[in-house]
């Protein structure tokens, strides 16, 4: 059975993963215009997606990886001829990441702010003030408590 | 008067306008009242949730929440002001529309708490602004034109993909926000690396300011003297992100960054006081009718 970091194929499977990198001919399109292929040194998606399909990508998942440096443009989505959806991958391989407590700090951070209070960033008291002096109704979520209900994290 | 034009949206936005910039809600809201576009304010909306840090933690979380905010309230459609909501919901309602498990999934978390899936159309504020009727009403709003001056549109990602989920505009090489600040007698130039991402959403700093430096770079290289865009994060990325770099690298770019929003106003009669203008971090001095 392939793995990638602690997982079992079967469970890349679930989040769809590795079933829509199995599509992948490695034709390249997704590196033509990505713009973190280009700024930096060491993100190439046709290279994911290949070590995604061989079952090789351990390396992925596993602290200061490649796969946090992509910026979600959807290119590639746009123009893979194969219907890999390749966002849907590197979103898969970053899932696997946090589960193992190897992704970036300020993912856990984001997470806690949007369980717990309903919105990702800090709502300070001046931002609350300015509001209400432009004349824009109050700002915080009323039941933010609902969402650990169906996260689970009550 | 159409009768799409009588119905009221739910007015989404987004974590960025609540806790950092409330000017630019301002300005968005405004315009959509110009047009008589009703809005309603349902303060249950939580975050989206974003598409790119949260879903990264969970992509079943990611759903079953934004399967909550689409399903408050029946059918109502919903306006945001940032493409990475309307794409994130969107993206959603299409995964829970085509995809069977996904949808059962997160209709029973929904379902803890009484609610029953709703799928509503949601759309970025510039979709409702994009349309020939409206159009011609904002051309004929206009009070001070800004004739002349050179501006750098720039569309970032979310606003037009992806697009089997989003649909609007062509997805990679839209032209409405050319086509808006046409209106208002501003030029939008041709440059270089036009339809690049900003760099914001990637984690990896150097990833993001590389990226920044580069699109900046090309805007001053052919002539711009303003930004102009509609997403928040793209905001914080030209106008804090400009600031910062130009700190560390002692290189001036000086280019001051608009909400297309912001523009509309202006040109409308708006003063830069009262659309919170003080709050950019590039200010926008020496800029004709702007003051």
């Amino acid at each position: 059975m392939h793995t990638v970091g602690s997982a079992t194929s079967e469970e890349i499977d679930i989040i769809g993963g590795r079933e829509l990198a199995r599509l992948c001919y490695s034709c390249g399109i997704c590196v033509g215009d990505c713009p973190a292929a280009r700024f930096s040194d060491d993100f190439n998606p046709r290279q994911i997606f290949l070590r995604v399909c061989l079952g090789i990508g351990r390396e992925l998942v596993g602290r200061d990886s490649p796969i946090w440096k992509c910026t979600t443009c959807y290119t590639c989505h746009e123009r893979c001829p194969a219907g890999v959806k390749p966002l849907e991958v590197i979103i898969a391989l970053r899932n696997l990441s946090f589960r193992e407590g190897t992704s970036p700090e300020g993912v856990a951070n984001i997470r806690r702010s949007v369980i717990e209070k309903g919105v990702a960033g800090a709502l300070t008291r001046r931002a609350l003030e300015l509001r209400e002096k432009m004349g824009l109704p109050a700002a915080e979520p009323g039941d933010a408590k609902e969402l650990g209900l169906i996260t689970g994290h009550e | 008067m159409s009768e799409n034009r009588a119905s009221a949206y739910r007015f989404f936005p987004g974590c960025l306008a609540r806790t950092k910039l409330p000017h630019i809600e301002v300005s968005v809201r405004r315009v959509l009242e110009r047009l008589g576009i009703g809005l309603e304010d349902d303060a249950r909306f939580t975050c989206c949730p974003d598409p790119v840090v949260f879903r990264s933690s969970s992509r079943s979380d990611w759903l079953s929440l934004a399967a909550r905010n689409l399903s408050l309230d029946g059918e109502k459609p919903i306006v945001t002001l940032c493409p990475g909501c309307a794409s994130s919901l969107s993206e959603a309602r299409h995964l829970l529309s085509e995809d069977p498990g996904s949808r059962t999934d997160a209709a029973a978390r929904i379902g803890k708490l009484g609610l029953d899936l709703n799928l509503p159309p949601v759309s970025h504020f510039l979709e409702i602004l994009f349309d020939e009727e409206r159009m011609k009403e904002i051309a004929a709003g206009v009070k001070r034109r800004l004739d002349g001056l050179r501006i750098a549109c720039h569309y970032g990602c979310h606003l037009t993909r992806p697009s089997d989920a989003v649909d609007f505009d062509d997805p990679e090489k839209p032209r409405c926000l050319d086509e808006l600040v046409a209106l208002v007698g501003a030029e939008s130039i041709t440059y270089e690396d036009k339809y690049l991402c900003c760099g914001r959403p990637s984690l990896d700093e150097e990833t993001s300011t590389g990226i920044l430096e580069r699109k900046l770079s090309a805007m001053k290289e052919a002539g711009a003297q303003a930004i102009v865009l509609a997403c928040p994060f793209c905001f914080e990325q030209f106008d804090v992100g400009q600031t910062l770099l130009e700190r560390k690298t002692g290189r001036k770019y000086g280019l001051p960054v608009f909400y297309l929003s912001q523009l509309l106003c202006l040109a409308m009669g708006g003063t830069a006081s009262e659309l919170g203008l003080d709050m950019h971090k590039v200010k926008a001095e020496g800029i004709e009718g702007v003051e």
